[in-house]
């Protein structure tokens, strides 16, 4: 079980403060899942340092190639790292026909809209309830991202298990990025945290 | 004339010449949880813009799209790139969503400079020029079809 101090920040020596409040927003009343990502950067410096800029916006926690594990933003305070949602029920199938002809037409914007009135677990969850671990992980130019390290699988698979146990997140709430939100297959495709 | 007309006249000019300004320069459009900040960028100079795919799979296509519903042309093409500002990479990676349907294709400038295009129906864009450089695109005000709504 994680321990925090008032600010929402993790007590923990294998945990390094880097907190960037440019990326905090409001606050967060429930956590109700966990996204997995990957930066598209080649070091955390540089996501580091990208969150500094005015309009950043970054996850909770920043993995380093070697296994460092950055928080970066208070579990207190929501981050924009999920995007707009993907419908659950049509991945899931167990959508309306209602639904399933709404989803017929590509709106986005509808289909985040329609989203974010239900609740975990009948939606994925988003900015609003979920903590963003960030992997330190380049993308190339065709969108292809660099396999995780192992050191970062151990790391990440240690930060899943206590989230889980101090907020009681089931497992099946635990997603990559682009399973919840329309982003390239490849990201974060070889994390592993069981 | 008095120096207190001629300081009304300076004014007026003063006023003119910065609300002009103000129209040549287009302010940031920023955006919020789902848009992106688009940065203003200079107008492409163009000598020629072909397609070379009107509508292909994106990196989030699934079998569940149909893209035949996204199908881009020349005019479109030209809409989006006079119209679509610059975004951080930032923004892209958290913000922006990949398209299951694109178009892409090529251009040259007055200048010589070539890139590779590619545009997404949900309004985001890339230029791949060859002397390197990336610009991530966003088109906030591309509001018609074959864009989704933003």
């Amino acid at each position: 079980m994680l321990h925090f101090d008032d600010q929402g920040m993790i007590q923990d020596s294998r945990v390094q403060t880097a907190r960037r409040p440019m990326i905090e927003h409001n606050v967060m009343d429930a956590i109700h899942g966990i996204i997995v990502h990957q930066t598209g950067g080649s070091t955390a410096a540089s996501a580091l340092s990208s969150y500094l800029n005015k309009g950043a916006n970054g996850a909770h926690l920043l993995v380093d190639k070697d296994g460092t594990v950055y928080q970066t933003a208070s579990f207190l305070r929501q981050t924009w790292h999920v995007g707009k949602l993907r419908s659950r029920c049509l991945a899931e199938h167990r959508c309306s026909p209602k639904e399933i002809k709404e989803l017929t037409r590509f709106n986005p914007k509808a289909e985040n809209q329609r989203e974010a009135k239900k609740v975990v677990p009948d939606r994925y969850p988003s900015n609003t309830d979920a903590i963003g671990i960030e992997l330190v992980g380049r993308s190339d130019a065709h969108d292809l991202y660099e396999p995780v390290t192992a050191a970062q699988n151990r790391a990440l698979a240690w930060l899943v298990a206590e989230i889980r146990d101090t907020y009681c997140i089931m497992l099946s709430e635990v997603f990559r990025h682009p399973t919840v939100s329309r982003k390239t297959e490849s990201e974060a495709s070889t994390a592993r945290w069981e | 004339m008095s120096s207190f007309q001629f300081l009304r006249w300076l004014m007026t000019c003063l006023c003119l010449c910065m609300s002009a300004a103000g129209r040549a320069a287009p302010a940031q459009i920023c955006g919020d949880e789902f848009t992106p900040c688009e940065q203003p960028r200079p107008s492409l100079r163009l000598r020629s813009l072909q397609i070379d795919q009107a509508s292909a799979h994106g990196v989030s296509w699934t079998e569940a799209d149909d893209c035949s519903r996204f199908r881009i042309t020349l005019a479109q093409t030209h809409h989006y790139l006079s119209r679509a500002g610059t975004i951080t990479e930032n923004a892209r990676h958290h913000i922006v969503i990949d398209s299951p349907c694109i178009a892409t294709g090529r251009l040259t400038l007055k200048n010589g400079l070539t890139a590779r295009w590619t545009i997404g129906e949900a309004r985001e864009g890339e230029l791949r020029w060859n002397d390197g450089r990336v610009e991530l695109l966003y088109c906030s005000r591309c509001t018609t079809p074959p864009f989704a709504p933003q």
